[in-house]
């Protein structure tokens, strides 16, 4: 028999009952013992009690307020507060009707904060993202807008990369601080910065709807036009956008200047256009400034070229360009915008081919230009004297021995006045590419290993092997491939496709400023086509081979003294020199340095995995050369180098 | 396989099935709950020196297999089950008391690696099967996680005497039934509290639930048996299982349906898959009933763990799954096929050491006083719980403790409990888990 402890016997049989009331064996009652009802009793004050405190403490509690950085695995499903700046406008996925239609319905609402440390993206689903969306002029946030929003953090990491995310709960724990747009004239449109939000109110006299790209409407106020661009995905959504054109709308966009030069204001949601009126009279009063490249192929005068074809070119998604051989040769250059046809160029001939081009004359930094606007100013002359690469797909027809197009042929669509974004022979980019292949060999024998191919999407798998150029943005910040340090991943992006460009890392290590390239970074990229994981790559052999076009270079101040870095300098690439004032730990093993040579003292912050390379732990008193960018955080301007090799003690090479 | 991952997947294996084999001996202590320790110091580790990846998954792999196999000891011989072990607990401690515990561990253990063997076998498939599964089951969870509710209120039957006056035999049946639901609706307000407000310090936010179910599980038990602890008779090790082959194909097939439902069904345990296995198969024989339990519980557990890997699936399911997966996220076929292989490794050598520990544990039964020994873990518990999630962990377990101790003094279901997740999630489901959270006052 088991020893039992007297108070789990029955009171009636003296057999094991337990904590049960009545004893399972003789069914006498055992509730008299105190023990057992205390215990009884008390998990039922304690549960309902201990429940009424822990709401309270709960319902009083605040919800931390956490800075983007500071988010690590741990803090997975953390109930959190950011307060921060919305940098983009959010994103609306509809809930889709049997036959696959968006319907009023949001399903998932996305858009990205950044606070003083970092970025991260806010998520609602069904009932919460819908709630957002069906009450969108109070709730939802729109760019520059500040934010103070409450969520569950979601971490996930993948392939070594770590993708953080606020979960919304509940449309209320949204407070915005609306930054509202100014209302400016059209004109005044053209004098503001990119990225600046604004409303104008206009006639929409044109609209114009590329059969890539985005559509482009013309709105006038009687004395100045202003292009307003709206990708396919955000136009299609607008109400009544059939009845825009000859009505005065009132609208909210982004200030951006094409390539630089021609302001244009984006539409970034379908909603921030409202028509107005009707308004014929502005409409009619309306004289279209034709541009300049209208100009130049309606009073240009007609020219042929003829060459053997060296490669055909895209122009990104603008068109192509033909290149001769002969580098005397004319180019010859090719708008979607006006191009006739359904066949395109790569259709029609292939590299090695002699033909004729006929179109209006050009010019472009001094180097002739022939602007062909149909396949019917395209003739072949003879077969090719020797085999194409094979890397363009072989023509469907060759037309032999076309006159060429009259003048009437060439001339634009009646109505059709081509939109200010679209590029013109002053305005391309720099052919720069194009005109390296000028030394290459005669026409007979195309260079095999190099090709020029602007559209990503022309990359198929018969380039394996091969050399070629692409243009393209970056659809994110460069990142390490995998585990492997080794190797640096770029993704470049089209209209229509994309590619990973891998360069090894330490290429990226001599120019710090390619590994601080933002995203929507114009790039251009020469190097070998390969396959990984039955993908397509491109290898550029080192950092040349990578070009930034445009926007997002950071500048490179090269060495300056710590004492003369400013606010104006923040974003830029700086080497500096100085003595360690002090040193303070930061965050999870990072370093913060007062750096001065004596100009006076600048921060310098070492992350853990930087100077945990280096030969020993930077000290009061030790010189030090670092190269990094220049961040200002929370009014301190600091130096941040990424890579152990941008800091060097004074010892260190000698 | 180059040979270092196939060295790190065996090491990985074979150090988190023996940690987990150790601690699961350990009464009421959950692995979930020391996961959360492991993968801090795997954190704190990985600064200074690279772990490789397919250690740390295959270490994981270990603690989920080896727990999964060995809490079955302390289950029967000393009354601690976790919430996908509560079935085993009535007939496990019938056998204990009839002297045959270790016999009971070996009937179940034999279903937990036919379970092993199961999910090894239904590999390849899953893939295949399971991503359009997941598309079919996807809208109608909320209905499923509904009925799951009600089937757990009303398949449980009025227990009480039938002595005294009809309104007391009416209020004894009843009492139990009442105390039930008094659970299921408790533990639901606590779930809406921990879901939407944590408490929990923002930085070990990833173990936000953990203190609450251990007041709900571990603690109960734990002062159940300090409350009324008794010595079991001598232990009998016999050479053979009372079992035939065609009872141990009819328990794991069983137990496997019911821990596919587990794994697969979010918030669904081991414990609640069993149930429903139990009843649709209308299983009887104890004999049976210990092996399809020990199968639907390495296979809740286990399977639960792999979906996380299986290519082109993408279902977290599990406490340990949505701790890894903050840390790593498999992505290939070679990940899914390693994994599996770190499970074979780790089933096998598991109930190796299942034999190893339930012989030891007979001795120590007969001859340690079990409430010593539910004192020491209760202490571990209290530690484990103060050390991840400071005060307000504490302050949870003991509000969840109140709340897990009322189905053990007015023998309702404890797995009512698990009203702490189903009842915010079915309702999140429903679309109106914010509508009540706000009721609550619990969101602005």
């Amino acid at each position: 028999m088991p020893e039992v402890v007297q108070d789990a016997r029955c009171p009636s049989c003296n057999r094991f009952t337990g904590t049960a009331h009545r004893c399972p064996h003789c069914g006498a009652r055992t509730e008299k013992r105190l023990s057992v009802r205390f215990a009884r009793w008390m998990a039922v004050i304690l549960a309902v009690g201990g429940l009424v405190v822990l709401w309270f403490t709960a319902r009083l509690a605040e919800v931390p307020l956490v800075q983007v950085a500071e988010l690590n695995e741990t803090m997975n499903f953390a109930l959190i507060h950011v307060k921060g700046e919305v940098t983009a406008d959010p994103k609306v996925m509809f809930v889709r009707d049997a036959q696959g239609q968006d319907t009023d319905t949001a399903r998932i609402v996305s858009f990205p904060i950044r606070d003083k440390t970092g970025e991260i993206t806010v998520l609602a689903f069904s009932s919460v993202a819908q709630a957002l969306w069906k009450d969108r002029g109070q709730l939802l946030p729109r760019l520059h807008d500040k934010i103070d929003v409450v969520g569950s953090v979601r971490i996930r990491t993948q392939d070594g990369i770590t993708s953080t995310t606020l979960f919304l709960q509940t449309p209320r724990t949204i407070q915005l601080d609306r930054n509202a747009p100014p209302q400016v004239a059209l004109a005044d449109a053209a004098l503001l910065l990119d990225d600046t939000v604004i409303r104008v109110t206009g006639t929409v006299v044109d609209r114009f709807t590329p059969q890539k790209g985005p559509v482009r409407l013309t709105l006038f106020d009687g004395t100045t036009e202003l292009t307003v661009v709206a990708w396919p995905s955000i136009f299609d959504q607008i109400p009544d956008s059939t009845k825009l054109v000859g009505s005065k709308v009132g609208l909210r966009g982004v200030v951006q200047h094409y390539k630089d030069k021609y302001a244009q204001v984006q539409l970034t949601q379908p909603w921030d256009i409202e028509i107005l009126s009707a308004d014929p009279e502005t409409v009619a009063a309306y004289k279209p400034n034709r541009s300049h490249q209208d100009a130049a192929t309606t009073t240009a005068p007609l020219v042929c070229e003829e060459g053997t074809v060296k490669a055909i070119v895209g122009i990104k998604d603008k068109g192509w360009k033909i290149l001769f051989h002969n580098s005397q040769k004319s180019e010859v250059i090719i708008w979607k915008t006006s191009w006739k046809s359904q066949t395109t160029p790569d259709q029609l001939v292939e590299v090695g081919k002699d033909v004729r081009a006929c179109g209006k004359k050009g010019e472009y930094k001094g180097k002739g230009q022939v602007h062909l606007l149909s396949a019917d100013g395209l003739t072949v002359l003879k077969q090719p004297t020797t085999t194409a690469t094979g890397t363009t797909p072989p023509p469907e027809r060759l037309k032999e021995q076309n006159p060429p197009p009259t003048a009437t042929d060439e001339a634009p669509e009646a109505g059709t006045k081509e939109p200010a974004s679209t590029p013109t022979h002053e305005e391309q980019p720099d052919q720069g590419d194009a005109d390296q292949e000028e030394q290459n060999p005669p026409p007979s024998q195309p260079k095999s290993g190099h090709n020029i191919v602007g559209n990503i999407s022309t990359l198929d798998r018969s380039w394996l092997g091969q050399e070629a150029t692409i243009t393209g943005v970056l659809k994110a910040r460069p990142s390490l491939r995998g585990k492997d340090d080794r190797l640096t991943r770029f993704v470049l992006s089209d209209d229509q496709s994309e590619i990973p460009v891998v360069i090894e890392t330490f290429e990226v290590k001599l120019d710090p400023r390619l590994w601080d390239l933002r995203k929507n970074t114009e790039i251009q990229v020469t190097g070998k086509v390969v396959e990984y994981r039955q993908k397509l790559e491109v290898h550029p052999a080192n950092r040349t081979d990578l070009t930034v076009l445009g926007k997002g270079t950071v500048e490179d101040l090269g060495k300056v003294q710590t004492g003369a870095i400013t606010q104006r300098d923040t974003g830029k690439l700086v080497a500096i020199k100085g003595t360690i004032k002090s040193v303070t730990k930061i965050g999870k093993g990072g370093l913060k340095l007062e750096l001065d040579d004596g100009s006076g003292p600048i921060l310098v912050i070492l992350w853990k995995n930087t100077w945990k390379q280096l030969m020993k732990a930077p000290e009061a008193g030790d010189t030090l050369s670092v190269t990094g960018l220049i961040h200002d955080y929370k009014n301190d301007l600091e130096v941040i180098p990424y890579w152990p090799e941008h800091v060097r003690f004074a010892t260190e090479g000698k | 396989m180059d040979p270092s991952t196939f060295a790190a997947v065996l090491v990985g294996g074979i150090v988190g099935t023996l940690v987990a084999s150790v601690l699961a001996l350990l009464p009421a202590l959950h692995v979930y709950n020391v996961a959360g320790i492991f993968l801090l110091i795997i954190m704190k580790v990985s600064e200074t020196v690279v772990l490789p990846e397919a250690a740390f998954v295959s270490f994981m792999m270990g603690l989920v297999v080896g727990y999964s196999m060995i809490n079955t000891i302390p289950s029967i011989f000393l009354g601690t089950p976790d919430e996908a072990a509560l079935f085993i607990t009535l007939p496990g401690q019938k056998y204990l008391m009839q002297g045959r515990g270790y016999e009971a561990t070996l009937l179940t253990g034999a279903g937990g690696l036919g379970g092993i063997v199961f999910l090894a076998v239904a590999a390849p498939l899953l893939p295949i099967l399971l991503p359009p599964f997941k598309q079919i089951i996807g809208p109608h969870l909320f209905w499923f996680l509904a009925l799951m509710l009600a089937f757990m209120v009303m398949s449980e039957w009025p227990k009480g005497g039938d002595r005294g006056t009809p309104s007391q035999r009416f209020l004894d049946a009843w009492g139990s039934l009442f105390a039930g639901i008094a659970t299921l609706v408790l533990s639901g307000l606590l779930g809406f509290i921990l879901l939407y407000k944590p408490i929990v310090p923002p930085k070990y936010a990833f173990q936000n639930i953990m203190p609450a179910f251990v007041g709900l599980y571990a603690v109960p038990w734990l002062v159940t048996n300090i409350m009324s602890a008794t010595n079991v008779p001598k232990q009998i090790i016999p050479k053979t299982l009372d079992t035939t082959h065609a009872l141990m194909v009819r328990g794991i097939a069983a137990g496997a349906g019911g821990g596919l439902i587990a794994a697969i069904f979010p918030i669904i345990t081991g414990g609640m898959g069993g149930l429903i296995a139990g009843h649709a198969t209308a299983q009887r024989d104890e004999r049976l009933f210990l092996i399809s339990q020990g199968t639907s519980k390495v296979v809740y557990y286990v399977g639960a763990f792999l979906l996380l890997f299986v290519p082109g699936l993408g279902l977290t399911r599990g406490g340990m799954a949505w701790m890894v997966q903050s840390f790593y996220t498999p992505a290939t076929f070679a990940d899914y096929w390693m994994v599996i292989g770190s499970i074979l490794i780790s089933g096998g050598l598991s109930f190796l050491m299942l034999i190893l520990f339930s012989k030891a544990m007979v001795k120590v039964v007969e001859r340690v006083n079990h409430r010593y020994l539910s004192i020491v873990t209760s202490a571990i518990v209290v530690a484990v719980v103060y050390a991840i999630t400071s005060w307000p962990g504490l302050l949870i377990m003991v509000v969840a403790t109140g709340i897990g101790m009322i189905p053990v003094f007015f023998h309702s279901r404890r797995m009512n409990c698990m009203g702490v997740l189903i009842i915010p999630v079915m309702l999140n489901m429903a679309g109106v888990g914010t509508t009540v959270a706000a009721f609550l006052g619990l969101i602005p």
